[in-house]
């Protein structure tokens, strides 16, 4: 603990008590019928509005969520001993909103946009923005077209994911879901070195508490940290916080969006937040539906990952935004993007569960995890058949467009092959091709966790892989070739490298790389 | 308060009678005195609210303990809700019929609780001073909490003047919890 002198502590005292207003106000109150379980019943408050922030008298604030005849239903957003009937409960008159600003970047902060890292307040100038907000509206959107690069190959190639998208990662439980957002987290950093930072927003819900500690610890060694916020809201809060923690996130990253810049959130896991929603609706006694959960969780998330969206590339028109907070109304500009991950964790691959299909139709695609390829060794054990992006094509650069064009259609072809292959017997030349090239499209496509490739090393490793020319190549020494190849080609060919970069696929270049890549295969063989 | 519409409407019938009746006033009374004797015997809602009690034996009760000291049209309510066996919400009642006679008369009761008992001369200047602030003719009713240590909390209808000394080291105290600095020194 830092020594603090008496004249300081003084200082301080000072300092707090010359903040403090003594007049008196006319306030709304209302009296508590019952409290427990995290909600409270009110009597009065005749005029607090749907969603508003009320304060119990020991500070305690909550955040009415239902409007009765006779009583008003509220969430407590702390712990609710230390109140008693009869207390009285009064009305702020502001919404539930969070303070946001340049400062939370590199922090961890809870729902209500407290730091909780110990690293002292929240610096610099911060902007209150609601936690539920509209989402932009048509006249201010842009259709996806800016790639957000995750460096994981089999995402970058075959399910390019573009600024202002939102994919869904689903898979059960140890498949490697969060995984793949923290190495896309840790991917950005390239952009953050280039002077044009992608904002990450890690947003656990739920989580253990040394879960969260560790992923912070990942990104702190990766220097991810630089650019990335994260909003936990731990097992240990009370449900409201955790249903409410998504949208605290979603508020951060809005200011990013508003102001012009590209943000990244990851909502991990969506399920856990819909457990906590209908935890505190059955105690609200809303009427249960489907698995027990309310019938508006549907809109719970759709309205959440509505808000990730691509802003216009105008200014003016930017500047009109429907629902714009106040207080960030002189920072808009356009051409901002907040690209959402939420994360689904489904029990035993039930994808048709009721939130797992809800949050595959809202979102613009889905990453499929399964633990049988994961315990097979191949790492990120996405599949590839059945994981979509439905609006990423665009979004790919160039050269990884027409790389990686025929890649997913050669796996789908590999996989249905292989299934004939384990009969065994003598197969084809034409079909065992396919197989060979299929082997060593899996091997390329396999990374180990936290080392995210960037694009242009991925497109010259996919071109040999899609063009065949690892045939020569054990299919167990695939992974070490391609290590010595991309290591030879960012020391020999760094100039062909940033072509690949720039979109570009020059003829020569790749002349060059296939010779190259010819030259060390002998070692492999 | 388990049904609120209930005890609106048996009030609201009561009302309209008694103004049809010219007795306003009188029963106004008359639930007053029901609301304060049924707030001091717990006894007396317990019978009201059992299910075991048979309907004439409460009517026999109940007539026992009001006879000649109601007026005949709330003697008579109050054996309607027995034959209807509404009985139980007799208390909601008599609060909500207070509630909207004095909504009727434009009356607004305002309760002022200080730390010491107050003065005739004071409550007055207070009464005089919220008036002003009202169209709404004031009720002024006053209560002593000694735990406010000074100043004053005036209450009316869900709203709440509090400039009391207990609020204001309330608000203090919060504030140094809030202080991230503050709390790390403990």
């Amino acid at each position: 603990m830092v020594d603090i002198k008496p004249d300081e502590i003084s200082a301080i005292l000072r300092q707090q008590l010359s903040n403090f207003n003594a007049s008196a106000d006319l306030e709304e109150v209302g009296t508590v019928l019952q409290v427990g379980d995290g909600i409270a019943r009110i009597y009065g408050l005749g005029n607090v509005a749907y969603g508003e922030l009320v304060e119990f008298s020991n500070g305690v604030k909550a955040i009415a969520l239902n409007l009765e005849e006779d009583n008003v239903g509220v969430v407590l957003m702390g712990e609710s001993t230390g109140i008693k009937e009869g207390d009285k409960v009064r009305r702020t008159k502001q919404i539930a909103s969070i303070k946001v600003g340049e400062g939370l970047v590199g922090r961890v902060v809870n729902t209500l946009g407290e730091a909780i890292d110990g690293k002292g307040p929240i610096k610099g100038e911060l902007y209150e923005m609601p936690l539920e907000r509209k989402a932009p509206g048509v006249l201010y959107r842009e259709p996806v077209k800016e790639p957000l690069q995750t460096g994981v190959k089999a995402i970058d190639a075959m399910i390019p994911i573009g600024r202002g998208q939102r994919e869904l990662v689903i898979g059960d439980r140890q498949t490697g879901k969060t995984a793949i957002c923290i190495d896309t987290i840790i991917n950005q950093k390239e952009f953050y070195d280039a002077g044009k930072p992608v904002y990450c927003i890690y947003v656990a819900v739920g989580q253990k508490a040394s879960t969260v500690a560790g992923v912070m610890k990942t990104l702190q060694e990766a220097g991810a940290m630089a650019y990335t916020t994260i909003v936990a809201a731990n097992a240990s809060d009370p449900a409201p916080l955790q249903f409410y923690a998504p949208f605290a996130g979603a508020a951060i990253g809005e200011f990013f969006r508003d102001s012009g810049r590209p943000a990244l959130i990851v909502y991990d896991d969506l399920s856990k937040q819909a457990v906590a929603y209908r935890e505190v609706s059955l105690l609200l006694k809303r009427p249960p539906g489907r698995e027990a959960y309310p019938g508006d969780v549907f809109y719970l998330h759709s309205r959440l990952l509505e808000r990730a969206a691509k802003i216009i590339n105008k200014d003016e028109i930017a500047r009109q935004m429907n629902d714009l907070p106040e207080s960030i109304k002189h920072l808009v500009k356009g051409g901002g993007s907040l690209t959402a991950l939420p994360i689904i964790e489904t029990q035993a691959s039930d994808v048709s569960a009721y939130i797992p299909t809800n949050v595959i139709s809202i979102t613009d695609g889905q990453i499929f995890l399964e633990g049988n390829l994961f315990n097979a060794g191949v790492r990120p054990a996405i599949n590839v058949g059945i994981s979509v992006s439905r609006v990423g094509g665009n979004a790919q650069i160039k050269s990884m467009k027409k790389v990686s064009g025929t890649l997913k259609l050669d796996q789908a072809q590999y996989r249905e092959m292989e299934a004939f292959s384990k009969f065994g017997g003598d197969l084809d030349a034409a079909t065992k091709a396919v197989i060979d090239k299929g082997q060593r499209n899996v091997e390329i496509l396999k990374q180990p966790q936290f080392s995210p490739f960037p694009v242009e090393k991925q497109v010259a490793i996919i071109y040999l892989g899609t063009n065949g020319l690892l045939r020569d190549v054990p299919v167990k020494q695939v992974r070490a070739f391609e290590e010595a190849f991309l290591n030879e080609m960012s020391v020999r060919l760094p100039e062909v490298l940033a072509e690949f970069k720039k979109g570009n696929l020059p003829e020569d270049g790749i002349k060059k790389m296939v010779t190259l890549a010819n030259e060390l295969k002998p070692r492999f063989a | 308060m388990q049904n609120p519409r209930l005890a609106s409407r048996y009030a609201k019938a009561l009302i309209d009678l008694a103004q049809e009746l010219n007795q306003l006033e009188a029963v106004n009374t008359d639930m007053l005195y029901l609301h304060q004797v049924l707030k001091s015997s717990t006894d007396l809602v317990n019978l009201l609210k059992s299910p075991i009690i048979k309907a004439d034996k409460k009517q026999k009760i109940l007539a026992a303990v009001f006879e000649g000291r109601l007026s005949n049209t709330t003697f008579a309510f109050i054996n309607l809700l027995v034959s209807k066996s509404r009985e139980s919400a007799l208390y909601e009642m008599t609060a909500e019929f207070t509630r909207q006679y004095m909504v009727l008369k434009n009356i607004s009761k305002v309760k002022v609780t200080t730390a010491v008992p107050l003065d005739a001369a004071t409550l007055e200047a207070i009464r005089q001073k919220v008036a002003s602030q009202s169209t709404q003719e004031i009720v002024l009713e006053s209560a002593v909490d000694p735990e406010l240590i000074g100043g004053f909390v005036l209450e009316t209808n869900g709203q709440l003047i509090d400039a009391s000394v207990l609020r204001d080291l309330k608000d203090i105290k919060q504030q140094f919890s809030k202080n991230i600095y503050v709390s790390d020194l403990r």
